[in-house]
């Protein structure tokens, strides 16, 4: 009889353990995916920079893979990606700012609910429909009123402003609704105006949130493709003029992986050195990210 | 409901008044027909069980209850002489006049110094000298400059919970209110703060009006001159049942459901 109840518990022991490790196999699996993906571009960007010396690639301000004379200075499509990001976050950022405020401080529940709903249906438009939309809506509108190029970074950037702005918003909003209730009435209760009360208590007892919000954005602006590929043209260049065409970082790799570039070529491995330059920049900013997400909650 | 009448030198002076007065949020009666002044110099108690309406009459005092509920008033609520409710009062400087300290600490982000003089700034003073000199004042007046004289410029949330709430009434003190209202300023702290905060309140009275909201039976009886009690009918409207001196409330009550619940039988 002992002996059985121990075989018994033996036996589920053993299931417990078997379940357990399926479970760590599984959440292991992640690091391993992580890890080969790192490898992988590390090891492929490696092969790029046995030809191209690293000084080259990162002050060079020519990029010209393709030509016969071919020259690797990565700092164009750093300009066109810095530039794109920073035109996105300067639409973005206010706008989110004052939509957050409006929506935590000012707003009954019912609009609130609303506006979150659109927020929620302009971060799933695919991003392909904004990277039409620019090129075919909004360039021809601007066209009327400036001199731009029919592919050009403003109206890349304006989009992808549009399309970041419901993370600034709602996380800033939910920053600001995190901030307790009695700060608020210690504040108006000492005489403050509601706009008092924003601009002194919550947005200083929430500024991590709202900058944890941007670095997000900021990453997920710098990591977008197909607005830029599309509505940014393809040709590097080396500039902070937000009315000709340029190139990002994502849109040279997009353009070189899905053309006809020879396996093993430079060209080809050097998607792999600007994709490692992308993956380290997204991956500081998000690291970033957390950190200020932590010191908020202390 | 029994008003009990006294011969003292300063009876005359109501500084708040509450004239059959009632509040009704979002359409549901909290309490009616509330009247009973609150003297100058005195730390006059709300008490009553949970849901009596004690918190909402004393935000209705600030009109701090307009600002997140759907608030109908009725009666007359006078402070300092004018209606508050009546008279197209501007509320941010009602709000000036009147100080209020919550259940919960609740100082600001930002430094000791910047919690301290919020009030001042935001009514336009920027004289660095004048705000640290009232600064230095209003913590010495809650027995906090000692505490914290070194640290003036360091974060406010580094205080104790006790040091947070003292704090947060040397906030109120700052604009020279005329009155504080007080809601369960020591619900949330040990019993030593408490204490600190008690002994504080019944020197204060001497500058301004008290007016504090508390569940706590002794505490009422140990620092209130008057008491206010609220109590709740079968259809959950309060009415005020007994207003006296606190001396005659507590021993010699009035009214039988005052007793009861004084007693501990009700409540």
């Amino acid at each position: 009889m002992m002996a059985r109840l121990l075989d018994r518990k033996k036996i589920a022991s053993l299931k417990e353990r078997a379940i357990v490790s399926i479970l760590a196999a599984s959440s292991f699996l992640s690091i391993i995916v992580t890890v080969a993906l790192t490898l992988i571009l590390f090891t492929e960007a490696i092969i790029f920079f046995e030809k191209v010396s690293l000084k080259e690639f990162l002050t060079g301000t020519k990029w010209a893979p393709l030509f016969y004379d071919p020259s690797f200075g990565v700092l164009p499509l750093v300009a066109g990606t810095f530039l794109t990001t920073m035109i996105a976050i300067v639409i973005a950022l206010p706008l989110g700012l004052i939509i957050a405020i409006y929506l935590s401080e000012y707003s009954n529940k019912k609009f609130r609910h609303y506006v979150k709903i659109f927020l929620e249906f302009l971060y799933s438009i695919p991003t392909i429909v904004y990277g039409y939309l620019a090129l075919v809506v909004f360039t021809p509108f601007l066209k009327k009123y400036i001199p731009v190029e029919i592919f050009n970074a403003f109206s890349a950037s304006v989009m992808m402003g549009v399309m970041i702005l419901p993370i600034i918003a709602s996380l800033s909003e939910e920053a600001f609704s995190s901030v307790p209730k009695d700060l608020r009435e210690a504040s108006l209760a000492l005489g403050a105006t509601r706009l008092d009360t924003v601009l002194k208590v919550v947005l200083p007892y929430s500024v991590s949130g709202v900058l944890a919000s941007v670095i997000l954005a900021v990453s997920r602006a710098i990591g977008e493709t197909m607005i830029v590929a599309v509505a940014a043209g393809s040709t590097p260049n080396f500039t902070l003029n937000p009315f000709v065409s340029v190139q990002t970082m994502t849109a040279y790799i997009a353009q070189v992986s899905m053309g006809d570039t020879p396996f093993g070529s430079i060209e080809y491995a050097s998607i792999y050195a600007v994709g490692f330059l992308l993956f380290v920049i997204t991956f500081t900013l998000n690291y970033l990210s957390r950190v200020v997400f932590r010191w908020q909650k202390k | 409901m029994n008003v009990v009448e006294f011969k003292k030198p300063d009876s005359e002076n109501k500084v708040v008044e509450f004239v059959g007065f009632g509040v009704s949020i979002s359409g549901k009666q909290i309490f009616e027909g509330v009247s009973f002044p609150v003297y100058k110099n005195c730390i006059t108690a709300i008490m009553g069980p949970s849901g009596s309406g004690k918190t909402t009459l004393l935000r209705s005092i600030n009109r701090l209850l307009d600002e997140f509920c759907d608030v109908k008033y009725s009666g007359k609520l006078l402070f300092e002489g004018r209606d508050v409710i009546n008279d197209g009062v501007d509320k941010t400087i009602l709000r000036a006049r009147i100080g209020m300290v919550f259940q919960r600490p609740n100082p600001f982000p930002g430094s000791i110094f910047d919690n301290v003089v919020y009030g001042l700034r935001l009514h336009g003073v920027r004289d660095k000298k004048l705000l640290e000199e009232v600064c230095i004042e209003s913590l010495k007046k809650v027995g906090l400059y000692r505490e914290v004289k070194n640290r003036l410029h360091r974060p406010a949330y580094d205080l104790s919970g006790g040091q947070q709430q003292r704090l947060c009434i040397a906030r109120s003190l700052a604009v020279n209110p005329h009155v504080v209202l007080l809601d369960e300023p020591t619900s949330s702290l040990d019993p030593t703060s408490s204490a600190v905060i008690e002994e504080l309140l019944t020197h204060l009275k001497k500058e301004c009006t008290i007016i504090i909201v508390t569940h706590n039976l002794q505490q009422a009886g140990r620092i209130s001159d008057y008491v206010a009690f609220l109590y709740p009918n079968e259809d959950l409207v309060s009415h005020l049942i007994e207003f006296g001196q606190t001396r005659e409330v507590f021993f010699n009550p009035k009214e039988s459901l005052t007793e009861s619940y004084i007693a501990g039988k009700s409540g």
